[in-house]
């Protein structure tokens, strides 16, 4: 992909300068709410990503932000404008959408040229700013073909394309790559990425997936129930989540709820304990399945004494569900070729309490 | 084997069936051409010999020409403003929620519940109330209720049709709502557009019982002009007038067909 720089190369992460930011922003169809209070702020040249499972607001959330959506209460600014009630054409957003929506009856330069026509650019410079889009996304060579002639992956970089034609200070992608085959996916996540960077331009990314979520973004904000779980550069949310929720939606991970007891060790409710040095109170512990190792050798009378329950061979490596003391606990491993554990098997484990993350219970 | 023979059967008697509607619906209008170019004074069938005679008559006949012209410029006119209230009208139910969204749709579609006679009684009380019979007003409004449901209705099943994400598409790269319909709205609902004009052409240019009501001296339709003529004579001119009725509709209908196509392979 060509690089193709547009702005200043300021370090995305120490800088206060936000160009969208939601200020306990609700959406409530009749009783129910959609997105319930949710604060966010995106720096310039961010890329943010809206993390979640299905229905839990985030294409909500993004349709408030492109004006698609009043809000029911709280405001929404980009640049530090109140953009709450402005409608969507007056707002500097520009947005990739699920299906792509691209217009079957303009030819893909028609399609990149229609927000420059509307912005009243002179024909000249459109052709070329068009001419310039289209390279950026590899399609110069296609821009008299018609949608329709197109396949997944052209269609969805000529939305991308055609959403950063204008120039947004925002934007926004729903899912883009839902319609795309795996591999694909992967190929694209890495081609939106390049662009975006290339351009600096500040990204909001809606997805519920979470690997996509953890590869491409500056920070994730991980929604539920139209609440936010959590806001955090990747790394935070997976090795600290702030709430079980996060836990078990990002990644693998087992969840045992206890108590920490005033030595500062950690039982489950079914009685596995754990050492350490945690303060005393109610709290749930996850373990993730590389925390979870077998001892010496994985025999049995060393270490935890854990009984395969199931186990699923990945290729690489071999997720196994145990039962240690009464709590199950998933271990991802390699075994030896031959000796994949079986069901009903004892092992020999320990839990790595390196980076355990315990969750106080508020 | 025996599935085989009976799936034959069946095709065939449906071919069957087809071909004997088809040729109901064409055969009258067939007839009236094939009889239209006899040479003799009378309306027969077969006819006897081959001549232009009753279409240079037609020609020569003020009252049918001036009739012709009527009947043209109202089918234009009706369909013209039907398309622009009907896409009003269609585009307002299709979009917003509002007091009385239902009546309104209701009092749409009512025309075609009303029979044509009460329609056309109805209207000429009417004007005669408001002093306007011995206007073409009364002709345009008839037939424009004629033609609005048709046309409302066809609008309404394109825009239920059409991609409103396409919409968001547009306004969302800095659109006016204005500029949305212009641009993304109408080109892309473009065929149902089209097959409403026909709709409304054809039900303007071919209706008597409405028409029959409200005409007066200067402004006679042609369906009327020959109902009145067929009352008193009964030759072979009728036929030839009727004949370039047809041809007009058919007209009508394949150069707005092509127009559809064509912007179908665009
Ligand atoms: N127009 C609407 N009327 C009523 N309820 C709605 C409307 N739009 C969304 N909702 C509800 O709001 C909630 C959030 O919807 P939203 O589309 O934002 O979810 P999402 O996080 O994008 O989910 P997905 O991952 O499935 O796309 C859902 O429960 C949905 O049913
Ligand atoms: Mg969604």
């Amino acid at each position: 992909m060509l690089a193709l720089s547009e702005g200043k190369e300021d370090a995305v992460s120490e800088s206060n300068d936000f160009v969208v930011e939601l200020r306990s922003v609700s959406k409530l169809y009749g009783d129910t709410a959609a997105v319930a209070d949710i604060s966010l702020k995106a720096r310039r040249g961010e890329l943010l990503c809206l993390l979640g499972p299905s229905g839990c607001g985030k294409t909500t959330t993004l349709r408030m932000v492109a004006g698609f959506v009043e809000p029911s209460s709280g405001s929404i600014h980009i640049n530090n404008i109140d953009m709450t009630h402005q409608a969507p054409y007056r707002r500097d957003t520009g947005m990739v959408f699920q299906s792509y929506a691209l217009f079957p009856h303009m030819t893909v330069a028609g399609n990149v040229s229609f927000g420059l026509e509307n912005l009243r650019w002179p024909r000249e410079k459109r052709d070329k700013r068009v001419d310039e889009m289209l390279k950026l996304v590899e399609l110069a060579h296609l821009a008299q073909r018609l949608p329709s002639q197109l396949s997944g992956g052209q269609q969805q970089r000529v939305a991308l394309a055609r959403a950063l034609a204008i120039k947004p200070a925002v934007l926004l992608l729903d899912e883009p790559f839902s319609n795309l085959d795996a591999q694909l996916r992967v190929r694209m996540r890495e081609e939106l990425q390049e662009v975006v960077r290339s351009v600096n331009v500040t990204t909001l990314f809606v997805t519920h997936d979470q690997e996509e979520a953890l590869t491409m973004s500056d920070r994730i904000v991980v929604m539920n129930a139209g609440k936010v779980e959590q806001i955090g550069t990747p790394g935070e949310i997976y090795e600290t989540p702030a709430t079980p929720f996060v836990a078990k939606f990002i990644g693998w991970c087992s969840l045992l709820k206890g108590t920490v007891d005033d030595a500062g060790a950690f039982t489950s409710t079914a009685g596995l304990r754990i050492m350490g040095n945690w303060s005393a109170g109610p709290a749930t512990v996850v373990i993730r399945p590389e925390q979870l190792k077998l001892s010496a050798g994985g025999a049995p009378g060393q270490g935890q004494q854990a009984r395969v329950l199931h186990s699923q061979y990945l290729g690489g490596a071999t997720r196994v569900v145990l039962d240690v003391n009464g709590e199950q606990l998933i271990m991802q491993e390699r075994f030896p070729f031959g000796r994949h554990p079986q069901h009903g098997d004892v092992l020999g484990i320990t839990i790595s309490t390196d980076n355990l993350r315990l969750i106080g219970e508020a | 084997m025996r599935v085989d023979l009976i799936d034959r059967a069946m095709a065939a008697s449906g071919a069957a069936v087809r071909a004997i509607v088809y040729a109901m619906l064409a055969l009258p209008a067939l007839l009236v051409i094939v009889c239209s170019f006899t040479s003799g004074d009378s309306l027969n069938f077969p006819p006897t010999g081959f001549s232009m005679r009753w279409y240079r008559e037609v020609w020569q006949n003020e009252l049918f020409m001036t009739a012709l012209w009527t009947s043209t410029y109202i089918a234009v006119l009706v369909s013209t403003m039907a398309l622009a209230i009907g896409f009003a009208a269609a585009f307002a139910i299709n979009r917003f929620a509002f007091l009385g969204k239902g009546f309104l749709q209701a009092l749409a579609f009512s025309p075609l519940i009303i029979p044509a006679v009460v329609l056309g009684i109805g209207l000429l009380q009417l004007f005669a109330k408001l002093n306007l019979t011995q206007t073409i007003y009364p002709l345009l409004l008839g037939h424009l209720v004629l033609a609005i449901p048709y046309v409302m209705r066809t609008i309404l099943a394109s825009l239920s049709l059409h991609d409103r994400v396409l919409e968001e598409a547009a306004m969302n790269l800095r659109a006016s709502p204005l500029k949305v319909i212009r641009r993304i709205t109408l080109p892309l609902i473009l065929p149902g557009l089209l097959s409403a004009a026909i709709f409304a052409f054809v039900t303007s240019f071919g209706n008597v019982t409405v028409s029959a009501f409200l005409t007066y001296g200067g402004h006679v339709t042609l369906p009327v002009q020959i109902f009145t003529y067929v009352d008193t004579s009964y030759d072979p001119l009728v036929a030839a007038v009727s004949s370039l009725m047809i041809v007009i509709t058919l007209v009508i209908i394949l150069v707005i067909e092509r127009l559809i196509g064509a912007e179908r392979v665009v």
